[in-house]
């Protein structure tokens, strides 16, 4: 039997944003400097809004970006303004984002990490015993 | 009229973000090996700090497969361990996966046919 551990991350969610195509690298950069690591990034073709907009609706593109990206839950907020912002997702429109809580996550993490972490730990036994 | 919703056993949904050409090896195991019918991969562009490209001085986007599927509760943790093992998250650049639960998701049971050759 095996005896590799799996290394799952706890407290994280997923926010996710249809936009329009063409706007998700400006979101992306935008949610990386409010600290996220990465993204990806699909294509999808979108209906709704568009139609509901009338003669307004022919400056929205039809054709969207849908971004996803992985945060922790202490970042979550801070991620999903800065994208909103970047986005101007109070424009009719412009798109619509979520977040979906998720139960674990699993990731390559670094070895010295994963050390600094069970060290951290370790330290805060120690303190919670004396 | 009447309609009727099967909403069948409850059901948690696992995501991965994987390499290029890591996806369909993961769809055959899924579905022959553990007799899943609710998995679906499609492609992305993914954005990150640290890419297998980013060396290569064209940015930092690298072509991905997302593989999505639905498993019964009950099975949820063993499949995420397997899966992890099987598409070696565990290693650099080897992707990102994650699990959620569902609220409600209709059930995908095939008949018995017989395996095509």
């Amino acid at each position: 039997m095996s005896t590799r551990e799996i290394v799952v991350l706890t407290d994280v969610a997923l926010i996710t944003a249809s936009v329009q195509r063409g706007m998700a690298d400006e979101i992306v950069k935008a949610a990386q400097a409010a600290g996220a690591q990465g993204a990806s990034i699909h294509y999808a073709h979108g209906r709704g809004v568009r139609e509901r907009l009338g003669i307004w609706g022919l400056a929205v593109e039809a054709e969207k970006e849908v971004i996803n990206i992985v945060v922790s839950s202490d970042q979550v907020d801070r991620v999903f303004e800065a994208m909103y912002l970047a986005g101007k997702m109070d424009t009719p429109g412009m798109g619509f984002m979520w977040v979906t809580p998720l139960e674990k996550a699993a990731t390559f993490v670094p070895p010295e990490i994963i050390a600094r972490i069970e060290l951290q730990k370790a330290n805060e036994r120690q303190a919670a015993a004396t | 009229m009447t309609t009727t919703t099967q909403t069948g056993e409850q059901q948690k949904v696992i995501t991965c973000i994987l390499p290029k050409g890591k996806a369909m090896p993961l769809v055959h195991l899924l579905i022959r090996e553990h007799g899943l019918t609710a998995v679906d991969v499609h492609y992305a562009r993914g954005v990150g700090r640290i890419t297998p490209l980013r060396h290569r001085g064209i940015g930092e986007t690298a072509e991905r497969e997302i593989l999505t599927v639905a498993v019964p509760v009950g099975e949820a943790n063993a499949l995420f361990a397997d899966i992890y093992r099987v598409a070696k998250i565990n290693r650099p650049h080897g992707g990102l996966m994650f699990m959620h639960a569902l609220r409600t998701a209709t059930p995908f049971r095939l008949p018995d046919l017989p395996e095509e050759a």
